[in-house]
């Protein structure tokens, strides 16, 4: 299935689309008037903290086409994913704009890629590179060792934002941003209720599009047209397409989900940043402000990089089940496969729901074999749907 | 059954202390049986473990690197990756780390090298990676032990030359932040311990423990700094790289004390009399990287064709320079936590490890390195660029290879073979000629 003429028929829908396809253009937009903009790699950056002094979240992304600079500088071992980001750091086009940079610990790879920016800002101090800081929180356990960690990380890293901002961050502003940055994430679980059960009517790269668009407009329009555009998606005709779970590499463009859907697929929900994963909490507004954010970050759906396998035995076929789910793609990079120590464990918990598996390792990028991945694609469609007419 | 190769894969073992140390490993593996049997506790942890902690306590550990070399020394590694793949789990990957997991999964643990692991009742995880973690949590359940697992803090501090700092300002070296942080974290696994064993941690045992690392990594650092000055060398990386090994596995007992100072005693003596581990040693090598430990002999493959010897790995050198603590008495677990904190920056965090590997390559008048790059691990990231450039920069010609250190399966000797000889015909053998017919004109 291609991009439904319904969606590219809506304003805001389009406005999101472009917003998503030009991120350039709409990160630029966004940082005019002198804004500082901090830019966030990693799922754990307290974005309401950069807020709440004053500066712009903007969300990195990953540079597609050739990466000279990661295939220079990289061993083998970063992923596709990671070396989009690299190479977005480092070549020219995006590195001019970006003065200061947080990174998160939400996989050991991000880290490394701290370590070597660190190191080539020195060895090559020509290049216009960002100072990097470091958001170390917890996430693997919950206990009240982690807890305290992450809060006080927390309180470290707003300080790092005042200094950046050279102001002082007051509760007033920090429940400001959190109330801000929950009525995006509000808007966007409206989305998502669209794409749950069996009467879906986002398509997984529709909502991919408007979650990824909304990270490059202002959080108050974002939500405004995310809301209206949930608004007219009621009318949207549903998908027939068979239900899935996305779980394994990041995707940060629409391409593989459109595949999927040529497939037969339909994404209903991830465990990922560029959807259900950014939206799945709010950040409480009863506590104090800095308790919430960093309890947001600590206690949203558990990420496979920074959990260990028992937790997502347990979250992910339920998460599956929840958002009606038929099936679980697990779509691994070639160096992202970690998620493969998951599995079997979460096999067992799935045959216990009937919900099937589909496994995809060793993807290149860019995609290799496009026609090949469609044939899987297509057979675990019907081979989701031949277990549903025995139901 | 042990696969089998058709290439040469043992090395030579000359020196005394190599035995000893093989044969007391044997004896220790096999009294661990009864030990486990007559209800002590039995951990399993990993090689950046503050197993000074463990030693203090009298708790016996096996350390998963340590298992992994073993294994894959007994060309086992084959048998049991296959058990992975039985379970669901892919068996190309991260082929050094889940040794022990695998190993957790054979129904005839008995078969593995002497006698096989028992089971052991408590495992420290401390794994930074995504998979590693993983597979420790796995392999715990797998053994029914109790898990404890150490948060991991990132470096904030980037001081240059370590080395400098590491003995004595290592509070300077590894900053505030991090080692109040990783000492909290021995405090609560102390606690654990002590709840788990119904043992204490002797304070004075601790001490002692700590002055015994210190003497056997000192022994480390005068043999280290003795190959480093001797020309030609009196011992090569296959003659010392078990005996160190084992014997570190084994920090803070007097008796692995005692077997640096064994080391350090034959080497200094082979180097009194002049002899040469290999006569016609013409080029020096330094290898980077994990132990090829099922095919020890690699490291010897060149000496008779080329002269060519490696003299360096980061085993001797980081026993000599990564462990001692000085000025430890006021807080023995703080000194402890430094340690721990840091050993895998060292050989894993730019500028430490590109910086630390220029010096030892300057110190031993090393004429090439040899970097292996693991080709299965997903999280392999020593910034491979920065340490290749600089060495490069120093003067050092490096041979990257791209391989699995512990899955004997996927070695390709030609290959291996061939870009090593690359590196010495075209790199180290030309410079060479270049400055001899410098030499001649001026
Ligand atoms: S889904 Fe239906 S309404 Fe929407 S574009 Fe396709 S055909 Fe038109
Ligand atoms: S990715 Fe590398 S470090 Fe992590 S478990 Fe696998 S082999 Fe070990």
């Amino acid at each position: 299935m291609a991009e439904r003429n319904c969606a590219l028929q809506s304003t805001a829908y389009r406005h999101l689309r472009s917003a998503f396809q030009e991120k350039h253009k709409a990160a630029a937009a966004l940082l005019k008037e002198g804004k500082k903009g901090v830019w966030m790699l990693g799922d754990e950056v307290p974005e309401e903290i950069i807020l709440a002094a004053g500066m712009v979240p903007v969300r990195l992304w990953g540079k597609s086409g050739d990466r000279p600079h990661a295939d220079t500088y990289l061993e083998a071992s970063f992923g596709a994913v990671w070396r989009g980001y690299f190479e977005s750091l480092v070549s020219e086009e995006t590195s001019r704009l970006i003065d200061h940079l947080v990174l998160s610990n939400s996989s050991d790879i991000i880290q490394k890629l701290y370590y070597y920016l660190l190191q080539l800002k020195k060895i090559e101090p020509e290049r216009h590179l960002p100072v990097p800081t470091y958001v170390d929180y917890w996430l693997a356990n919950r206990d009240f060792r982690s807890q305290e960690r992450n809060w006080k990380e927390t309180e470290k890293f707003l300080n790092q934002m005042e200094t950046w901002a050279n102001r002082r961050i007051s509760d007033k502003d920090l429940s400001e941003a959190i109330g801000l940055c929950n009525e995006h994430k509000g808007a966007l679980r409206q989305l998502s209720s669209l794409r749950y059960g069996k009467k879906s009517k986002i398509t997984g790269s529709e909502a991919l599009t408007i979650v990824g668009g909304s990270f490059y407009l202002d959080k108050k329009e974002a939500a405004k047209l995310i809301r209206s555009l949930v608004q007219e998606a009621q009318e949207w005709p549903e998908t027939q397409a068979v239900r899935c779970f996305y779980t394994g590499s990041l995707q940060d463009t629409p391409e593989v989900y459109l595949l999927m859907e040529e497939g037969g697929l339909n994404v209903v929900s991830e465990d990922k940043i560029f959807g259900d994963r950014y939206m799945d909490m709010d950040t409480d507004p009863s506590l104090s402000p800095l308790m919430a954010v960093s309890r947001r970050y600590h206690y949203r759906f558990p990420g496979s990089e920074r959990s260990f396998t028992s937790d997502r035995a347990e979250s992910l076929p339920r998460r599956a089940e929840e958002t009606g789910a038929e099936g679980i793609v697990v779509f691994m990079n070639k160096n992202d496969e970690s998620y493969i120590w998951d599995l079997p464990r979460q096999k067992k918990e799935l045959d216990k729901l009937g919900i099937k598996v589909l496994v995809i390792e060793n993807q290149k990028y860019p995609l290799d074999d496009k026609p090949g991945l469609l044939e899987r694609f297509k057979a675990f469609a019907e081979e989701v749907k031949r277990g549903r007419d025995h139901a | 059954m042990p696969e089998e190769k058709s290439y040469e894969t043992r090395s030579v073992k000359k020196l005394e202390t190599t035995k000893l140390v093989g044969q007391y490993q044997k004896e220790w593996f096999m009294s661990l049986h009864s030990r486990v049997a007559s209800g002590e506790p039995f951990a399993y942890v990993q090689a950046n473990a503050p197993m000074e902690i463990l030693r203090a306590m009298d708790i016996p550990y096996v350390v998963n690197q340590w298992w992994t070399a073993i294994c894959s020394a007994k060309q086992m590694g084959p048998r049991f990756y296959d058990l992975l793949a039985e379970a669901g789990y892919r068996n190309d990957i991260c082929s050094y780390c889940s040794m022990g997991y695998a190993f957790s999964l054979d129904p005839r643990p008995e078969e593995g090298p002497w006698g096989g692991l028992p089971h052991p009742s408590i495992v420290i995880g401390s794994e930074t990676c995504s998979s590693g973690m993983k597979i420790e949590e796995l392999m715990c359940e797998a053994f029914r032990a109790d898990f404890f697992r150490i948060q991991h803090r990132h470096q904030d501090v980037f001081l240059d030359n370590w080395w400098e700092k590491s003995c004595d300002q290592w509070e300077t070296l590894i900053g505030k932040t991090r080692l109040d942080f990783y000492e909290m974290e021995l405090r609560l696994l102390i606690e654990f311990l002590e709840k788990k064993t119904g043992r204490v941690l002797d304070l004075n045992r601790l001490i002692e423990t700590l002055n015994n690392v210190n003497r056997q990594e000192g022994w480390y650092r005068k043999t280290r700094d003795l190959i480093a000055a001797t020309i030609p060398t009196p011992v090569t990386v296959t003659d010392t790289i078990n005996s160190v090994m084992q014997a570190q596995w084994h920090r803070g007992s007097k008796w692995a004390a005692d077997m640096a100072k064994n080391l350090y005693d034959e080497v200094r003596d082979l180097a009194d009399r002049g002899v040469a581990a290999v006569p016609n040693e013409k080029i020096r090598l330094l290898w980077i990287g994990r132990g090829l430990w099922f095919n020890l002999a690699f490291y010897q493959y060149f000496e008779e064709k080329y002269g060519a010897v490696f003299v360096w790995t980061m085993y001797l050198a980081l026993a000599a320079d990564g462990y001692i603590r000085n000025n430890f008495e006021d807080n023995p677990v703080r000194a402890v936590a430094s340690r721990f904190s840091f050993l895998e920056d060292i050989l894993h965090v730019p500028p430490f490890n590109s910086q630390w590997f220029v010096k030892e390559a300057k110190n031993n008048s090393i004429d090439g390195v040899v970097f292996l790059v693991p080709e299965n691990c997903m999280n392999n990231g020593d910034f491979y660029y920065n340490i290749v450039w600089s060495l490069e920069d120093a003067g050092f010609p490096v041979c990257v290879l791209r391989a699995d250190p512990a899955d004997a399966k996927k070695w390709t000797q030609e290959n291996m073979v061939a870009e090593v000889e690359n590196l010495i015909e075209d790199r180290i053998l030309k410079k060479k000629e270049r400055q001899q017919m410098q030499g001649e004109n001026e």
